[in-house]
């Protein structure tokens, strides 16, 4: 009996085996998206509303959509985006669920949680000063999503003013 | 809900911001009106690098998205011309407009102009029905001594040889002066373009990034000289408006054309000296040869044209050939131009003395010009 089914173990390891080597190349695959959207007021309700042009003075808010397409799940998710140019950052509007969020007002190379966010500049007198940085400063938002599992999604958002 | 905590939590860190965001504002000079250009595309591009279980960095993905600017129709800036105080009955009126634009791209303003007559009669001026303006923002801040200025890229490949409107040739305000466009040049991969302006912005021009440039143009309204009603002059108030999306905008000052028309008096005197003196009247023997004098003096302030004498013999009087003379100032009959029976527009014909000189010596100035006519007639 034991050597008919005998070469059933061995199927199964061979199963086990072929298995084992799908996990080794599973992956995280992140996807993104961004929309574009106009906040429109119709009595007491807003919606949003997508657009693809806008007004100098609009406020635009953009919406970065992540999802994991792989199998694994991704680690240290860094969504960086430049404020786009002819526009200005507007103040307590970047926010995501599970994104920490930080700024960079010297064009991506250094990025801080706002009230560490600075710039110098030098007075009439020569004596240079430290003055922190206004979210009109800055020049990227980054969000940080420490995990993203597979198959799961989310999103952050921010907006601008068309300048 | 844990989105309503970030936000809240958001909010807590930006609140001192807020307060030291006015300080700063306080040093920092702010431009009056920041624009961007219409059909400036704004292009966002996220990146997201990530890792894998392992903590492997993953190849980065992005996404794009862009939004183009749209026209905000702004009201131009309408000039007032200057009063017409001494327009002619019959001369129409040229009045020349600058009209500048405000908006942040190209716009077309339709154009209007009413007359409001008063002691004239009604006027139709006559004007262009539209006129094209460009207008675009400036991408960095322009300064005194620069040749050209940066203004955003609109999009349009095309259209190599205009941005937004404006063309080589065109004049555009730049901190107030009117600068005449010589270059344009497009950068479409920096999202920019180049506009030459052929000379040195004025000293002392600081224009911020994002104020509008806009074109400045010319455009004439012809507003016909109605006649006067009654007495020498009356007026003509003009209006011309610019209407665009952004509404109409009227001249600040309307104009007011002031009519004149010629009013001519006419003396007529004689001499018995040979026409040294004049008088009204006068007493003579048969025989004696008197001299005539007529004279047309225009009282009003606009020149009257094609002056001309008509004067029949009176009876008992007989014309002396080829004794007229004419004078356009104060003259005696000695100082005065002679004018042959026949010759310049002097006849007599029908015992009949007729003098219609034309062209220059047949206009007679407003304010008191004069025309003056001699002849001989002897008593019978």
């Amino acid at each position: 009996m034991i050597r008919i089914w005998s070469p059933a173990p061995r199927a199964f390891i061979a199963l086990a085996l072929s298995l084992a080597a799908g996990a080794s190349i599973a992956k995280p695959r992140l996807e993104i998206a961004i929309a574009q959207a106009r906040e429109v007021v119709e009595g007491k309700k807003t919606r949003m509303v997508p657009i693809q042009s806008a007004s100098p003075g609009d406020v635009v808010q953009y919406t970065l959509t992540y999802a994991n397409k792989g199998d694994e799940v991704a680690n240290d998710a860094v969504i960086d985006d430049p404020i786009p140019k002819g526009t200005t950052f507007l103040a307590n509007t970047a926010a995501g669920e599970g994104a920490e969020v930080t700024f960079s007002s010297d064009g991506g190379k250094t990025f801080a949680a706002p009230v560490r966010l600075s710039y110098e500049i030098r007075l009439p007198s020569g004596e240079v000063q430290k003055r922190i940085a206004t979210p009109a400063d800055y020049t990227h938002v980054r969000f940080l999503i420490k995990q993203v599992a597979a198959g799961k999604s989310g999103s952050v958002a921010f907006r601008v003013r068309v300048n | 809900m844990k989105a309503t905590n970030r936000s809240a939590g958001l909010a807590r860190i930006f609140s001192p911001m807020v307060a030291l965001a006015l300080a700063v504002a306080a040093f920092a000079p702010t431009a009056a009106f920041a624009s961007t250009a219409a059909n400036t595309t704004i292009v966002n591009t996220a990146t997201v690098n990530y890792n894998d279980a392992g903590n492997v960095a993953q190849t980065a993905v992005t996404a794009t998205a862009s939004v183009t600017v749209t026209l905000v129709a702004s009201l131009p800036l309408l000039s007032s011309p200057p009063a017409v105080p001494g327009a002619s009955q019959g001369v129409p009126t040229v009045l020349t407009y600058t009209i500048t634009s405000t908006a942040n791209g190209q716009d077309t303003y339709t154009l209007g102009s009413s007359v409001v007559s008063s002691n004239v009669g009604p006027a139709t001026p006559t004007f262009p029905a539209s006129i094209q303006l460009g207008g675009t923002t400036l991408a960095s801040a322009a300064t005194a001594g620069a040749t050209s200025i940066l203004v955003p890229y609109d999009g349009n490949v095309s259209g190599a040889a205009s941005i937004n409107g404006l063309v080589v040739g065109n004049q555009i305000m730049i901190g107030g002066n009117p600068y005449t466009i010589t270059t344009i040049t497009k950068n479409a991969s920096a999202n920019t373009a180049t506009i030459g302006i052929g000379a040195a912005l004025s000293a002392g021009t600081a224009v911020a990034a994002g104020i509008v440039i806009g074109q400045t143009a010319t455009f004439t309204v012809t507003v016909p000289s109605s006649a006067v009603t009654t007495g020498s002059s009356g007026t003509e108030t003009v209006t011309t408006t610019a209407t665009s999306g952004a509404g109409t905008t009227p001249q600040a000052t309307p104009t007011v054309i002031t009519i004149s028309r010629p009013t001519l008096t006419v003396t007529k005197t004689v001499s018995t000296d040979g026409g040294t003196t004049f008088g009204a009247t006068a007493t003579a023997a048969p025989g004696v040869s008197l001299v005539y004098k007529i004279v047309a003096t225009n009282t009003g302030t606009t020149q009257a044209q094609a002056v001309a004498f008509t004067d029949l013999i009176p009876q008992y009087l007989t014309y002396v050939p080829n004794s007229g003379k004419y004078s356009t100032a104060a003259a005696t009959y000695s100082t005065a131009t002679a004018v042959a029976d026949g010759a310049g527009g002097y006849t007599f014909s029908a015992n009949t003395v007729a003098f219609n000189p034309g062209g220059a010596t047949g206009t007679v100035a407003g304010s008191n010009g004069v025309l003056i006519l001699f002849f001989r007639a002897t008593i019978n």
